[in-house]
């Protein structure tokens, strides 16, 4: 089976690399309220993704909605081990970025985050693996594609 | 971004690791938000100091910082603890989680802070005057002190008000500056007669409105009697900043950047105009109440925490009744009111009542749907908004004087 391999310029929220599945959604994801740390599952029954396991998986999801308690569910995540292996927004999410900041400084672990174009937000879909590099502001998307 | 010298030293470690560390994510998260430069501010209120919300992560953060030796710089407040930190155990609070509130509060203790543990700063001091530039966490509070006092914050969130705290700084840009808090959205009120000065209910459900359709737009609203008062300006606030993320508004003739239309909308056109009638609120207010029959068994008021002169009004609308057997009701209010209202005998006469006053806390954190209750009646549209998903209760809202008959009677009509 082939595999078709695309590089993308990403913008650097929070630093780090990180590598995974890619779970993809159009809509705003609520953390505070939203996900449950203990587990990394989506837990808003308002979201398509809702039962869905984040943990290990590249996020991607056009930016965080609900309250500012958001960065701690993320530090939290970060501090059990549920968090996922980075995320990738459309819009620029200070409030959340603080979340894989302090947890980096607290726990020494890293949650890269990087912004796209809408263009390259839009490429994504499920089933690719997504390497995010936020130190040198690129994202390495690998897709199934059929044999030719 | 631009340092000063000062800032420079700060970040290196030269003036010690924790005003380091607390530089270090300021200038990270001002970069994010596009700041050139950091500002001094005067006054901080911390949220995240409740360990219900924080969770273990936030305790981790403050408890790293106070082993570095953080001290406050600034005058510092703090918002709700997860308990009432002096009779915990009288509302039924578990030892362990009151074992890592105890945690939490010794933590900002050792910062400094000043233990308000209030959601609800501006009714108690310090109070920042007009135009001063200060960090506030918690959104009703940072909605209220921005619009109503004129102080200018952001809309910050946990940790980095901590951050700002141990540093005097904050990043130069959104609400701290001028252009940006210009109204954008005229809200003509259109269709009210008197209601608008004897109801105090509609004030919530205009924040709920506002919230909702404005999300973090400034609205500029015409039409609120000039008489209203500062406890309506807090329900306005909580709930839009619940509905919604308002972080400002302006009220014509009433707060203190919009003496006329044309200046609060700094001179511009707005970019939308919208009438709000009595039937939009209805319509709110039929959301928000989510009870089918009239009958409550739990009645909260203080969300924000309660201010002396809506005790006041409590206690003048109980008439000297007592709350019914079987229902519970429970006020929430800050220190410095409970020592107000002990001082001039407020205090007996509620006890006397049967109600029960917590402070230092706030209800949404009370395992409510595990102690039983099904119905909670309030004043609050934050309370309820959040009431059904955070506490499984239905919700009936009303006025303090409804929310009293309510709890002499259990009904709420």
């Amino acid at each position: 089976m082939n595999k078709k391999k695309s590089v993308f310029p990403a913008r650097k929220l929070t630093a780090g690399v990180g590598e995974g599945e890619a779970l993809v959604t159009e809509n705003p994801l609520t953390f505070w309220g939203g996900m449950d740390p203990a587990t990394g599952t989506i837990i808003d029954a308002q979201h398509e993704l809702c039962g869905k396991k984040v943990s290990g998986k590249v996020l991607v999801f056009p930016y965080g909605a609900g309250s500012s308690s958001g960065c701690g569910v993320i530090m939290e995540m970060v501090r059990l081990g549920t968090h996922p292996a980075a995320m990738v927004n459309v819009e620029k999410d200070p409030v959340l970025a603080l979340g894989p900041m302090l947890a980096q400084e607290l726990y020494g672990r890293s949650l890269p985050m990087v912004t796209v174009s809408k263009t390259v937000f839009n490429y994504f879909k499920k089933g690719d693996t997504l390497r995010v590099d936020a130190n040198k502001g690129k994202i390495v998307c690998f897709r199934k594609g059929l044999d030719k | 971004m631009k340092l000063t010298l000062e800032e420079k030293a700060m970040l290196s470690g030269r003036k010690g690791e924790a005003i380091a560390f607390g530089m270090k994510i300021i200038t990270q998260l001002g970069e994010l938000y596009g700041a050139e430069e950091l500002i001094p501010i005067s006054q901080v209120h911390v949220d995240g100091c409740c360990y219900q919300t924080a969770g273990d992560a936030g305790l981790d953060f403050a408890e790293k910082l106070a082993r570095m030796g953080a001290k406050v710089v600034v005058p510092t407040t703090t918002n709700v603890s997860g308990r009432d930190i002096q009779r915990w155990r009288r509302f039924r609070i578990p030892e362990s989680l009151s074992e890592k509130s105890r945690r939490m509060e010794k933590a900002y203790l050792s910062m400094g802070v000043i233990p308000t543990w209030t959601c609800a700063p501006y009714l108690s001091g310090p109070l920042p005057r007009f135009g001063e530039q200060i960090v506030w966490a918690e959104s009703n509070a940072i909605a209220y002190i921005n619009s109503v006092v004129g102080a200018r914050t952001h809309r910050y969130g946990d940790y980095i008000d901590v951050c700002a705290a141990i540093t005097g700084r904050a990043p130069r840009f959104g609400l701290h500056l001028s252009e940006n808090r210009r109204g954008e959205v005229l809200v003509t009120l259109a269709g009210f007669g008197r209601e608008l000065s004897t109801d105090t209910s509609l004030y919530g459900l205009l924040g709920y409105l506002l919230g909702r359709l404005l999300g973090n737009r400034i609205p500029v609203v015409e039409g609120v009697p000039l008489n209203v008062t500062a406890d309506c300006l807090k329900a306005l606030s909580a709930a839009g900043a619940a509905s919604g993320s308002l972080a400002m508004f302006h009220v014509v003739g009433v707060t203190p950047e919009a003496p006329t239309v044309k200046q609060a909308l700094g001179g511009r056109k707005p970019k939308e105009r919208i009438r709000v009638t009595p039937r939009q609120l209805k319509e709110i207010k039929a959301e928000l109440h989510t009870a089918r029959g009239d009958r409550v068994d739990v009645i909260a008021l203080g969300c924000p925490h309660f201010s002396y002169s809506e005790a006041w009004g409590f206690l003048q609308a109980m008439a000297g009744r007592r709350v019914k057997k079987g229902v519970e009701c429970f006020i929430y209010t800050n220190r410095a009111i409970w020592g107000d209202l002990v001082a001039t005998g407020l205090a007996r006469g509620l006890e006397r009542t049967g109600v029960r006053v917590a402070t230092d806390t706030c209800i949404l954190h009370w395992p409510l749907a595990r102690w039983g209750f099904k119905t909670l009646a309030t004043n609050s549209g934050k309370y309820a908004k959040y009431a059904p998903s955070l506490l499984g209760l239905d919700v009936a809202y009303g006025d303090i004087a409804k929310c009293a008959e309510a709890a002499v009677t259990g009904r709420m009509t």
